[in-house]
């Protein structure tokens, strides 16, 4: 039962405002997902629909705050975007199928399915951000196409829209929100995302991702630029990294720092391709692996009295998928996931150069942030 | 008419011999011409898969020399993009196609690893057996799939698995239960020989209308459905 504790005013983000003894959490449902149709591709129109059914069985399913979201506005998307960018996006239907790259192939309404994507993502900044009675805790949106490889001007790596970076600067521009966070799990870096703030000391960005792999940024080194610099945090995790590396890059760096820069909205860039049954990546993250990092990035929201939103990203494995974003929901809500992970690895060798890496990106941003001292 | 079943891991050599011998539709178990990938949950058996159509599949053809070809292979659409195609193919090349669509992830067959499941539909073929389909994997169990095949006039089912020595008797009995449901001829060949660390026990059998065996063995003699 929520009771009112502190009025913050309308329009702002803490918590406080309400205290429940259980968290509120949900999904932002995509409905025509599948009007962005890349065809025989691994972000293809089946990656969704089973998420969504899997949910819809679950026990927890009563318990979730469901959503449908509204399209985002050609603004939203210019205050990420460049206007010809966004232009090109726009006239790429009449010509359509066809390729924006070697990987990003885009329908005739693929356009409109990514302003709806985005859409997902705003509207669920709206349902944490406002003040309601029933505001959620944490949302999921279960969006497609991803967006975090996106940049300022280029889709890539399957993505369109940055749906991430256009949900931070739209809780900026809309709630009077000045620093936000973001964090990236997804197996691939988000170069996209750390791309628009690069230079931007309102938007922390911490992404976590096998290193080397596509699109091959991403090192330690990669810390910003300008008043920005410190503020884009690469955790470059080794092949094999499984849950243990992943909980620990959180533990030891992520959420620490994340902590210490006192975000006033956390956005999380779940991709799901880290996980140890993706055909794109060669890491061992299970299914309780997930739910950990999902249960510790709201309990690290709930700490700091704000609100969280869980955007979706890269995921290829179309069985397993479902099992995957159901434990992150859990996580979230503080559910029980019956379901055994039949990938989970019970005798993963510990990869090579993790503990240096690790140490490594602690040397580089201890100046930064007393956290990692 | 013959139909030859080649169960053991030299398929080359197998379709050699059965056509040899007369058979005029040559039956492949699951994942016809590549290990057992499904066997570990290593993402190293994604490199066995080939863009289709494949070109053990086309090798395969070549070598029935005039014969059908029942088959299944695993093939990529491109990176991250796995299935398992099963083809009826005439001596011109593959007539039908379709993917198998129960894909299971369970200790020896993680199968969800290396492929997806099929989204195309099945379809039906022409072949000397009658208007014939095909069923590889768990497909073979599933009733829905049967049904499909059935409602678009297949009055035979042929079917690749990989079974172990526990399941394969009963998969066996739910294929001739299946066959007698829907009134068609079965004929069902599963993979022999150790691959990957499992041992497959091989094997083959039809069955008529009614579910009755036909035969079992490398070489069975039926009637056209």
């Amino acid at each position: 039962m929520s009771r009112t504790s502190e009025i913050q005013g309308v329009g702002s983000v803490p918590h406080a405002y309400y205290e429940r003894s259980e968290p509120l959490t949900g999904v932002v449902l995509l409905p025509s997902q599948e009007r962005h149709d890349p065809g025989e591709h691994p972000e293809n129109v089946r990656r969704l629909p089973g998420v969504v059914d899997r949910l819809r069985d679950a026990p927890e399913w009563d318990r979730l705050f469901v959503l449908y979201p509204r399209y985002a506005r050609t603004e939203d998307a210019l205050r990420v975007h460049s206007e010809g960018f966004v232009e090109i996006l726009e006239s790429t239907g009449a010509d359509a199928p066809l390729w924006l790259d070697t990987d990003t192939r885009v329908s005739r309404d693929s356009y409109p399915n990514s302003l709806l994507a985005a859409g997902a993502a705003l509207a669920a900044v709206d349902a944490v951000a406002m003040e309601a009675y029933h505001r959620p805790d944490s949302l999921f949106a279960l969006t497609r196409p991803p967006g975090h490889h996106t940049g300022i001007d280029k889709a890539m790596g399957f993505c369109l829209l940055n749906n991430v970076s256009i949900a931070a600067r739209y809780a900026q521009a809309t709630y009077g929100i000045e620093r936000v966070a973001i964090l990236d799990w997804d197996v691939h870096h988000g170069n996209g995302t750390q791309e628009i703030h690069y230079a931007d000391p309102s938007v922390l960005f911490c992404s976590l991702h096998e290193w080397p792999l596509y699109p091959g940024t991403g090192w330690v080194d990669e810390t910003g630029a300008g008043d920005g610099t410190g503020f884009n945090i690469n955790i470059p995790m080794p092949t094999g990294s499984g849950d243990v590396e992943y909980l620990e890059a959180l533990d030891r760096v992520a959420l620490p720092v994340i902590e210490e820069f006192r975000p006033e909205i956390l956005l999380v860039s779940a991709g799901q391709d880290c996980h140890a049954a993706d055909p794109l990546c060669g890491q061992l993250v299970s299914a309780s692996g997930f739910k950990a990092m999902a249960t510790r990035s709201a309990e690290l929201a709930r700490r700091l009295g704000i609100g969280l939103v869980v955007i979706h990203e890269g995921g290829y494995n179309v069985s397993t998928l479902p099992l995957l974003d159901r434990s992150i929901v859990a996580g979230l809500g503080g559910f029980e996931v019956e379901e055994p992970d039949p990938f989970a690895p019970l005798d993963a060798e510990p990869p090579g150069a993790w503990d240096e890496r690790l140490e490594s990106v602690i040397a580089t941003h201890a100046p930064r942030w007393e956290a990692l001292r | 008419m013959r139909i030859g079943l080649v169960s053991g891991l030299d398929w080359r050599d197998g379709i050699a011999r059965l056509r040899a011998a007369g058979a005029e539709l040559i039956c492949l178990p699951l994942l016809s011409f590549a290990p057992w990938v499904a066997a570990k949950r290593d993402r190293a058996g994604l490199e066995h898969a080939e863009r289709p159509p494949s070109p053990s599949l086309l090798e395969a053809i070549e070598l029935a020399d005039g014969a059908w070809i029942s088959a299944s292979a695993y093939e990529s659409e491109g990176e991250g993009v796995f299935y398992v195609s099963s083809y009826i193919a005439g001596p011109d090349g593959p007539v039908s196609r379709y993917r198998q669509a129960a894909v299971v992830a369970e200790p020896g067959r993680y199968e969800q690893m290396f492929w997806s499941p099929g989204h195309e539909g099945n379809e039906v073929a022409a072949s000397p057996l009658g208007p014939t389909g095909s069923l590889v994997g768990s497909d073979v169990r599933s009733a829905p799939a049967w049904e499909e095949l059935v409602s678009a006039g297949a009055r035979a089912v042929v079917c690749g698995v990989a079974e172990d020595a526990e399941s394969w008797p009963q998969t066996m009995t739910a294929v001739a239960g299946l066959a007698a449901l829907h009134s068609v001829i079965a004929v069902i060949v599963n993979r022999g020989g150790r691959s990957n660390d499992v041992e497959f026990p091989g094997g083959g059998a039809a069955f008529d209308r009614h579910g009755a065996e036909i035969g079992t063995g490398e070489l069975i003699e039926v009637a056209p459905g």
